[in-house]
């Protein structure tokens, strides 16, 4: 959770979130400013790579090297590459993998996470100590440099390289999971529900989760910038796709090599990638102002939430 | 306290042995026959059969694996990590000699970042939502969104290529690491402000805050004295998972500048399939991170004498 | 902490006079066993001689041996220098040789390619020494210009401090980071007017330049085509040496499922006749190749080259070829045979990956136009792409490779021949055209007439590469030298093994 980016500080912020009822939820987002801006970027980006088949002006896998490096102009509008490629195009195309893979990886750890995390809160006994050590274990290595480990002996290619994040990933969510759930469970409506005779897992599933489904959801979606980030820096040193797919990050590891004679090969890819994860940390940033009962100015009592990062 | 700290340093215990176990088992993932792997490196051909079937039996890979595992481990706590497939040299050797080198990035990086973020965290609190704050937010924001690796082309682009002011690559004096230090300072520094915003804004809206604002104190004051010590902790705290991440090697930057540290260490381990390297370095990073976290742990007890006890509330298991 | 001069001594060369900074590619030095090379291969730091020695234009002259003579039926007498004297001051005569060069390769399994045994060499007189290669060989002199021939002082311990006879000295390694020579100032021959030279690693061609751009090296060894304007452009020169390599694909013809489409030769020669390599050369390669398709240097089969006719673009011909052999389109534009779909495996390859870049993926859309389906592997260095030869699975393998001796035949011999010794056979489980290569190829090794060994050379590539197009050349590659204005004295070699150094000078 946020520490798949390199160098991130401080592992997921505290969250507190509350789900409040639809209406309310549209009318905060639409008022805030950011979320919104998010949303705009998210969602030209998310329509733009659907469509990609219909934007893209050429097949991104044309080579045509006598045309290389050509400058934007009608026929090519952001030029051309080192093959003669056209560099919209191989965006279009490639911003299905950057962005699919970054919402898929994002998905699978948040769900995985969940699972996890509420096996062991609600299981508790010798499930929740397995689940906690694993989590610890996961929780204690900068989770790039482990995804970049798993990756590289998996071998290169992008399932693998989401299978290596979404791996690594999972146990900030599942430790957030579990702690709610152990919170909520000393809750005088589990309790009563208990009591009543409604069944364990009946608990769970329509009290507890809709508590918990707040804060899961702001973070993932806080999260997709940073696992955007974090697949495009995998794949950027080689461990993703191979050629020819112009996923955004072997974009980038490309025009590295051409950088003092076209430095365009270099700028869009990157500029993709930058706005794509704004529009997802706006969004989720957004998100997370509307939700936070925060910042409708109730008091919480300080240090509930400290940073998760590894205990020993 | 020192219950506390004999407690924590139990718990340690599991996790490293975790720790190791992943570290020992990721090598073992690797596709192909480990004898195989290593005759072929060792040899620069492929190797027979009665070779492969004999080095299995040397190195005693045919045991079963806790066996290999408690081997591994009574060689790894004497420092014994093997040899590198690439450079036939001692693993901890080259981590060692390289562990400097990452240092004259991280350091300063992280110190840096700390820097910026917190005089900034502070200012966007304390002027909420006005222009200072909406500025720190945005650019906090888009800092935290921009893949360092682009930001260090941009800089070599711009710097090293357009301007020649500093070298492109390659380690060789103190010119050298401006480029990668700044790539690597942005995204601490904008995540650390953030959160350092965050706590400051906990921390202002505090009780005992008001108090001492109603009782007339100036405003400095009850920032600079009060909110600041207790605000600064979480951040402390983040500050430490930043340093951990930057000292176990930061891979792409130092892949792209070429600068000999433990990132691109691992970086070309894993691209060379040298099996005892990635091994060494996962555990490196396993043990520095938890040992960081163990220092930023007591060092909280320190600062703040509320988290005295044992109990610490959420995230203990 | 930051001292400078972790790897350029460029403040210290100044003041000392003429130390030289040179990147090379990757630290492939062996240090162990009998193949140990420290300082020899594949980066020839010049601390050792050979007996005889390579020029830029393939021809043979003398080195450490003044003459030689063939005495039937197999035996080569050699004529020392009785000048020479090695490194640590012992002098060079039969007695060394014998150890610290046949003796050596004899060790090595197949006794190298000049087929050294254990008693091959004898000594004749002091400065006489006579080689009986095991099995008729009679390219013996071509084939000792090899650095890898170099000839060791006796006792000294190659893989630690390399000790030769060559005009500079071992001073240090660090593997995979630089290797330090200075100058020997009891050289026999010319000797060097550099101090120094510091020879760094760079694997990454893209480091290589830039360390270049940026003055951290004063010679880069090999400069990526697409960047040769831009350092023109920067007041670096760029120096080419004559055609001395290729860049091929060698089809896998005897692979097991799925990659036993290539046995077929129809489907070969449609992939040879599928790509252009005019425009290859012209716009992938900046016009710095040439469109030879003789895989071996022309120069080196000359007057025979003309036999080796090579492949035009003709998609057409391809097309037809393929349907021939029973390929029909499918939906995608892919050809399909009983439901299966013609899909190949390019694996880049030799050297390295970086090197070839991006050469595979213009051959795959080429590829794509006649209605084959690449696949493109990438492998990062020569021990990982060595993995994929060795197991087979791949159908097109793409490699540079240079020819380093005098010897026309040495790579036909040593990739495809199977008769030779066992060192690659690898390569020949996967490559080897068969019998008739091996028939024709035969007599490059046994022939005392050197006009009679280029015609079977260039008869054996016609058949390789015409009929059979098992070898498939892109283009002739020659060597490019990236240095700054003030290298002076640097001859160009099309065999980048066979770099000399002593003529190297610093001016200013």
């Amino acid at each position: 959770m946020g520490q798949l980016t390199e160098n991130a500080g401080g592992g997921p912020e505290p969250v507190r979130a509350i789900v409040p009822g639809r209406r309310v939820l549209l009318h905060g987002l639409l008022r805030d400013r950011t979320a919104m801006i998010g949303i705009v970027i998210v969602s030209s980006f998310v329509l733009a790579a659907a469509l990609a088949p219909l934007l893209a002006p050429h097949d991104p896998n044309a080579v045509d090297v006598v045309r290389k490096f050509a400058p934007p102009s009608a026929e090519f509008p952001l030029g051309t590459d080192y093959l003669g490629r056209d560099i919209l195009s191989r965006l279009l195309y490639g911003a299905r993998l950057s962005i699919g893979t970054a919402v898929a990886a994002t998905l699978g750890i948040s769900l995985l996470g969940l699972l996890l995390g509420m096996l062991a809160g609600y299981l508790g006994g010798l499930v929740d100590t397995v689940i906690s050590r694993v989590v610890d274990v996961l929780l204690a290595f900068p989770s790039f440099l482990l995804a970049l480990a798993v990756t590289g002996i998996l071998g290169p290619g992008l399932g693998n390289l989401m299978l290596a994040v979404v791996a690594v990933s999972w146990a900030g969510y599942a430790r957030i999971v579990r702690g709610s759930i152990l919170a909520e469970r000393e809750k005088p409506y589990v309790e009563a529900a208990r009591a009543t005779g409604v069944s364990g897992w009946r608990i769970l599933w329509r009290h507890l989760l809709r508590n918990i489904v707040g804060p899961v959801v702001v973070l993932t979606t806080l999260d997709m910038g940073a696992i955007l980030l974090g697949i495009s820096a995998l794949s950027f040193l080689g461990l993703g796709v191979k050629p020819p797919t112009s996923e955004w990050g072997a974009m980038l590891s490309e025009g590295r090599n051409y950088l003092s004679q076209a430095p365009d090969l270099m700028l869009f890819p990157g500029t993709a990638i930058f706005l794509m994860a704004l529009g997802f940390n706006l969004f989720g940033d957004g998100l997370r102002d509307v939700l936070d009962p925060r910042t409708r100015r109730s008091m919480n009592p300080p240090y509930a939430d400290r940073p998760r990062r590894a205990v020993p | 306290m020192r219950t506390y700290a004999l407690q924590r340093l139990a718990l340690l215990i599991p996790t490293l042995l975790g720790i190791s176990l992943l570290a020992f088992a990721l090598a073992n993932l690797t596709p192909g026959d480990p004898a195989e792997t290593y005759l072929r490196r060792v040899l620069d051909r492929q190797p027979t059969p009665a070779e492969v079937a004999e080095t299995r039996e040397k190195l005693g890979l045919n045991r079963p694996f806790v066996v290999q595992y408690l081997d591994w481990v009574g060689h790894a706590v004497r420092g014994e990590l093997g040899v590198s497939y690439s450079t036939r040299r001692p693993v901890v050797e080259e981590i060692g000699r390289r562990i400097p080198f990452t240092l004259e990035l991280a350091v300063p990086a992280a110190l840096l970042a700390l820097a910026i973020a917190i005089p900034v965290g502070v200012i966007s609190a304390v002027y909420r939502n006005r222009l200072p704050d909406q500025l720190v937010r945005v650019c906090s924001l888009a800092g935290a969104s921009v893949p360092s690796f682009w930001l260090a082309l941009l800089l070599i682009s711009l710097f090293a290529v357009r301007f020649s002011v500093v070298p492109v690559a390659g380690r060789q004096g103190p010119a050298s690491a401006l480029l990668p230090i700044f790539a690597l300072t942005l995204t601490p520094a904008a995540v650390l402000a953030r959160f350092a915003r965050s706590t400051m804004l906990e921390t202002l809206g505090e009780d005992y805050i008001r108090t001492a604002r109603a009782k007339g104190l100036p405003g400095w004051l009850v920032v600079g004295r009060h909110a600041l010590r207790n605000s600064l902790i979480p951040v402390v705290t983040a500050f430490g998972t930043s340093l951990g991440h930057l000292l176990v090697g930061t891979v792409v930057i130092e892949s792209i500048f070429i600068w000999p540290g433990l990132g691109k260490l691992a970086i070309d381990a894993i691209l060379q399939r040298d099996y005892p390297m990635i091994q060494a370095l996962v555990l490196y990073s396993g043990v520095i991170f938890v040992v960081i976290n163990l220092l930023i742990d007591l060092s909280y007890t320190l600062l703040d004498p509320r988290i005295r006890l044992g109990g610490t509330g959420e995230g203990a298991s | 902490m930051l001292a400078p001069g972790c790897g350029g001594d460029t403040s210290q060369s100044s003041a000392a006079g003429h130390a030289l900074n040179v990147g090379f590619t990757e630290d492939q030095y062996v240090l162990e066993g009998p193949d140990a090379g420290l300082g020899m291969y594949p980066l020839n730091a010049n601390i050792f001689e050979t007996l005889t020695y390579l020029t830029p234009d393939y021809k043979v002259k003398p080195l450490l041996a003044e003459r030689w003579e063939f005495k039937p039926p197999n035996t080569w007498r050699f004529y020392l220098r009785k000048d020479v004297k090695f490194q640590n001051g012992e002098p060079l005569n039969a007695q060394a040789v014998k150890e610290g060069l046949f003796d050596r390769l004899a060790k090595i399994e197949g006794g190298s390619t000049i087929l050294a045994g254990p008693d091959s060499a004898k000594i004749v007189d002091e400065y006489t020494i006579d080689f009986t290669p095991t099995a008729k060989n009679l390219r013996v002199p071509e084939q000792l210009v090899h650095p890898s021939n170099g000839v060791v002082a006796p006792g000294s311990d190659i893989g630690e401090k390399p000790v030769g006879t060559g005009p500079f000295r071992f001073v240090e390694y660090r593997p995979k980071e630089r290797i330090i020579v200075e100058r020997n100032p009891d050289y026999w021959g010319q000797k060097a007017k550099l101090n120094r030279i510091t020879f760094r690693f760079y694997p990454d061609s893209n480091a290589r330049r830039l360390a270049l751009e940026a003055d951290e090296i004063d010679f880069a060894y090999e400069v990526p085509r697409q960047d040769v304007e831009s350092l023109k452009g920067k007041g670096l020169k760029i120096e080419a040496s004559p055609v001395g390599a290729y860049e091929a694909m060698f089809a896998n013809i005897h692979g097991e499922p799925p990659h036993d489409l290539l046995g077929d030769v129809r489907l070969r020669k449609a992939v040879a006749y599928g790509i252009d390599r005019e425009a290859l050369v012209k716009n992938v390669l900046d016009g710095l190749a040439t469109t030879d398709q003789t895989f071996v240097p022309p120069s080196s089969l000359e007057p025979y080259a003309s036999l080796v006719k090579g492949f035009s673009y003709d998609p057409n011909k391809a097309k037809s070829l393929l349907e021939e052999a029973g390929w029909k389109p499918g939906d995608d534009g892919i050809l399909e045979k009983d439901g299966r779909r013609l899909e190949l495996t390019l694996v880049s390859g030799f050297p390295s990956a970086e090197v070839h870049r991006p050469i595979p993926t213009f051959i795959q859309s080429q590829l794509k136009e006649i209605g084959i389906d690449v696949e493109i592997v990438e492998r990062p260095d020569s021990a990982s792409y060595q993995a994929l030869i060795d197991s087979g699975q791949g159908d097109l393998y793409l490699e540079q490779g240079n020819q380093n001796d005098a010897n026309p035949g040495f790579l036909p011999v040593l990739l495809f021949y199977t008769g030779g010794s066992g060192a690659s056979a690898p390569y020949q489980s996967l490559f080897a055209p068969g019998p008739e290569f091996d028939r024709l190829i035969a007599p490059s090794l046994t022939e005392v007439d050197t006009n009679k060994v280029r015609k079977s050379v260039a008869e054996a590539m016609h058949y390789a590469v015409d009929e059979q197009a098992v070898i498939i050349p892109l283009a002739g590659i020659y060597r490019i030298y990236g240095m700054n204005d003030s290298v002076k004295g640097f001859e160009p070699h099309s065999s980048f093994l066979n770099v000399r150094w002593n003529s190297v000078s610093l001016s200013g």
